[in-house]
């Protein structure tokens, strides 16, 4: 990897990962999974058997 | 779409008077893909806070860079609808104080990014350090990461690093049985 090459992917990194996260929030399924887990502190009880 | 439905869990459970972050690991993953901009990530639950009403999750992500495809992976905090991305090890370290919730996340996370690889299967990655990285403890957890790379066909070579950012490369080089 050439030096230039390195100064492309390090120098830009922040950026890059806040427009990717940007785009991942409005994904409807990022949005139930964060939704449907918040606030848990306790793993989901198990369904008692019949 | 993939979701794989959880089975297990742990908790590490913290006295109240030294963290208020509460571990809970389950291995129900979301798969999110979006093909139009070519990037992928696995997310997981990592647990809350209910002291600050934060809750976080770990994401390992492939996104486009150029021609090629980069990887990453973070911590995200959500508190009161709003979501805050964590790239660095300095602002996590401060969440997460206690070294098991550490090891725990990472462990996470070396899962998450296993199940992205085997996913994607992508030929060739990049990835590098959203930190310079100062000595032998901050990279630790990316050479962890390297095994993870190389424990799913990957020869990972090292490029060295620009302005104390590491950096690597890691080709696909075997089918996974």
């Amino acid at each position: 990897m050439t030096a230039e090459q390195k100064k492309q992917l390090a120098s830009k990194v922040a950026e890059r990962r806040a427009a990717s996260f940007a785009k991942m929030k409005k994904n409807e399924a990022f949005r139930s999974f964060v939704r449907r887990h918040e606030g848990q502190t306790e793993p989901p009880r198990k369904l008692a058997r019949a | 779409m993939r979701a794989v439905a959880g089975v297990i869990f742990r908790r590490n459970f913290m006295s109240a008077d030294t963290m208020a972050f509460h571990f809970v690991q389950s291995d129900e993953y979301e798969y999110l893909e979006d093909d139009e901009e070519s990037e992928y990530s696995v997310l997981a639950y990592l647990g809350a806070d209910p002291d600050t009403g934060a809750s976080y999750y770990a994401s390992a992500m492939l996104s486009p860079h150029g021609a090629d495809v980069e990887y990453s992976f973070s911590v995200i905090e959500r508190i009161n609808d709003e979501e805050r991305l964590l790239t660095s090890g300095l602002e996590t370290q401060e969440i997460f104080q206690d070294q098991a919730d550490r090891r725990s996340v990472l462990r996470v996370i070396l899962e998450l990014t296993e199940c992205l690889l085997a996913w994607k299967e992508p030929a060739a990655v990049e990835r590098c350090t959203a930190d310079v990285v100062t000595n032998d403890e901050m990279l630790a957890k990316h050479i962890l990461v390297s095994q993870i790379f190389r424990k799913c066909g990957y020869n990972v070579t090292d490029c060295g690093d620009w302005n104390g950012q590491k950096i690597w490369r890691a080709e696909r080089i075997a089918e996974q049985g």
